[in-house]
């Protein structure tokens, strides 16, 4: 803490200081040149609006809790196509495969159960593919 | 300049007539070349730069943007730091202190009288040479033009407490570089 003898000199230091600081004297050509600044300002007030910018380069300022919100949902709605999507995207076969040669003819073809589970408003969360052989009965 | 000239100024330099437009000149004319002249150092450029601030001043009244004239002060110095940011970002200039400083003292004064007001000047330079931006122009402001906490923090754009600490610190560092130097006091 400064005491007030110190602060006084202080002061006095800063006061000097700033009357130097403050004694240089302005160039002659300084009004004449503000003079003409304002003299072209003045004669700019006819001067042409902007103008518009086209469509495509105009720009739309969106709060950014909302943007973000925007971005989620898109986020959460491709998230969600891809993760339905994927069990049936090519690697499981969808029909039975054919008998291997040599097996009897009499033999009853794969049997094949599907189970899903659905969820309201979220479309299916599970699904279970099932291929097995039902025994022979003769 | 008092309050009331001041707010009187304001009103005045809406109309953009002549007398009014010599009373701003008569007035802050001085005050933005020095802020110009101790940050880029230059004496042309801070010519330039000063009919810049002027012109966008007169600008900014034909938009009707300035709508405050009682803070006529801060809003020109406000402008001033403005253009002095735009030059900041085109040229990278830094404050130099190479130019001679005859032309800075009145010719009024005798041989050895000059020789000692462009001591001072120099030396005045050198501390205000180690002021980093913002800070310099929070000192220059406050302890060279005067400004309140106020106009300041308006003209900087700075919240009142950040104003409150820049002053603190530059007074400290002034008082710490004018004991370092007893001459430049």
């Amino acid at each position: 803490m400064e005491n007030s003898e110190s602060k006084r000199q202080t002061d006095q230091k800063i006061e000097a200081f700033t009357r130097q600081a403050r004694a240089i004297s302005i160039p002659d050509t300084l009004r004449k040149s503000n003079e003409a600044a304002i003299q072209a300002a003045l004669n700019g007030i006819e001067a042409s609006p902007r103008p518009a910018l086209p469509w495509w380069r105009r720009r739309v300022s969106v709060p950014l809790p909302v943007a973000a919100a925007i971005l989620l949902i898109i986020a959460l709605q491709v998230g969600l196509f891809l993760v339905v999507r994927t069990p049936d995207s090519g690697t499981t076969p969808t029909t039975p495969l054919a008998p291997p040669t040599g097996q009897s003819i009499t033999e009853a073809p794969p049997q094949y159960a599907q189970t899903c589970v659905y969820v309201s408003g979220m479309g299916v969360v599970e699904k279970n593919q099932e291929f097995f052989y039902q025994e022979n009965r003769l | 300049m008092s309050l009331r000239q001041e707010k009187e100024l304001g009103y005045a330099v809406l109309s953009l007539d002549k007398r009014a437009v010599k009373c701003l000149l008569d007035s802050y004319e001085t005050p933005v070349y020095r802020f110009f002249y101790y940050s880029v150092g230059h004496v042309q450029d801070a010519q330039d730069l000063c009919g810049q601030t002027f012109s966008e001043f007169v600008k900014a009244v034909q938009r009707k943007t300035f709508t405050e004239p009682e803070r006529l002060r801060a809003f020109i110095f406000g402008i001033a730091r403005n253009v002095l940011r735009q030059t900041y970002r085109h040229k990278k200039r830094h404050l130099q202190l190479k130019e001679n400083l005859d032309h800075l003292v009145s010719r009024d004064a005798d041989v050895s009288h000059r020789a000692g007001i462009r001591d001072d000047l120099n030396a005045v330079f050198r501390v205000i040479h180690r002021f980093k931006e913002p800070a310099r122009q929070v000192m220059l402001l406050r302890f060279v033009e005067g400004l309140k906490i106020q106009e300041i923090a308006e003209a900087m754009d700075l919240p009142i407490n950040s104003v409150k600490s820049y002053i603190y610190r530059c007074r400290e560092q002034l008082k710490e570089q004018l004991s370092d130097n007893p001459h430049e006091s």
